[in-house]
């Protein structure tokens, strides 16, 4: 038997048929919470989805900015790529009443490495230095610049101070 | 929703500049001009993968001896120029150690095609002291062509820094 939409079925001829056809006709109809649980998941999934797209962009801007922070930061941290050294900087200048040391590895800062007397008239200090080459050189009594007579020269005076350098390896 | 997008496409774009935002040494001790014209210097050199704090020392150098602001300008830009020859002739896997040591090897006289002849016969291993070592030769006086040999020669034998080093302990 075909159906055409609009047709109306016929009538059963038997109480089982007429049975099967009300029973056919009655609304379908789910248990409550069902509902509720399908309604809880779709909303559930809208806000999902929402989250969704944000995330991504979140965590494709963090990996972007990252990855610039390390381009700009990593070559400049470790130059050399090897652990940091033991150096002892010395100088002998028994008249003198202050000695400190100033070069690239304290921002040429005249009050960062004081040396201290360690008998004889001599001054050291003890410094801890990535392997590398550094340029330096002393300042005694606050006013003349002295280099390191136990050390090289260093090939530039741009600013007409005695440098020295030291090789740390 | 957009916000955050938009806040992180902010920081994506304006993130580097951040990073690249003025030397805060440099500009609590240079007078402003020269600040500025050293810190476009280390942008520059950021850009082109050269070492930057070795250009930060040399200004903030100048600044602890006294020199005027344009000649440390000068000095920095000369010192930009032989690190950008050092970075040639030792290559983008030299470390920035290297480079610096290259440098100064170039401002005492060493020819780049030596440096990249050392690069060559120590392959592999740093080239700091050899390097450092062949530049306070030729600071010292020793006649270019000893001080080559005695360093390649040294360096073609695979050997460790101290004997570089005690180069320059012989007569």
């Amino acid at each position: 038997m075909t159906f055409v939409q609009g047709d109306r079925a016929p009538e059963p001829a038997d109480e089982t048929l007429r049975r099967i056809a009300a029973e056919l006709r009655r609304p379908i109809a789910f248990d409550a919470t069902i509902d509720t649980a399908a309604l809880q998941a779709i909303r559930a999934g809208r806000r999902s989805t929402g989250r969704r797209g944000v995330w991504p962009w979140l965590g494709a801007a963090a990996a972007a900015l990252a990855a610039s922070i390390l381009l700009a930061v990593v070559p400049h941290r470790d130059p050399a790529g090897g652990p940091p050294r033991a150096v002892l900087l010395r100088l002998v200048a028994p008249a003198s009443s202050t000695v400190t040391v100033v070069g690239d590895f304290n921002d040429w800062n005249p009050s960062a490495t004081p040396l201290a007397p360690s008998g004889a008239g001599e001054w050291t200090v003890r410094l801890r230095l990535p392997p590398g080459r550094y340029r330096y050189t002393f300042l005694v009594d606050g006013r003349e610049w002295q280099r390191d007579p136990t050390e090289p020269p260093a090939p530039d005076d741009d600013y007409g101070a005695p440098m020295s350098v030291i090789t740390v390896s | 929703m957009r916000s955050p997008a938009l806040l992180a496409t902010a920081l994506l774009l304006f993130g580097p500049a951040l990073l690249n935002a003025q030397d805060r040494r440099l500009a609590e001790r240079l007078d402003p001009i020269t600040a500025g014209a050293v810190q476009h210097l280390v942008d520059s050199a950021r850009t082109a993968r050269l070492p930057t704090e070795p250009l930060v020392q040399k200004a903030l150098e100048g600044n602890t001896l006294g020199a005027s602001g344009e000649r440390i300008r000068a000095a920095v830009a000369a010192l930009y120029g032989q690190l950008g020859r050092a970075r040639a002739a030792l290559g983008g896997s030299a470390t920035d150690a290297e480079v610096t040591a290259g440098a100064g090897a170039i401002r005492a006289g060493v020819p780049a095609d030596t440096l990249q002849r050392l690069r060559t016969l120590r392959s592999g291993r740093s080239l700091v002291v050899p390097i450092s070592v062949l530049t306070d030769l030729m600071t010292e006086g020793t006649p270019p062509d000893r001080a080559y040999r005695s360093v390649f020669d040294l360096a073609r034998d695979g050997r460790p820094d101290d004997d570089f080093l005690a180069l320059r302990e012989k007569p």
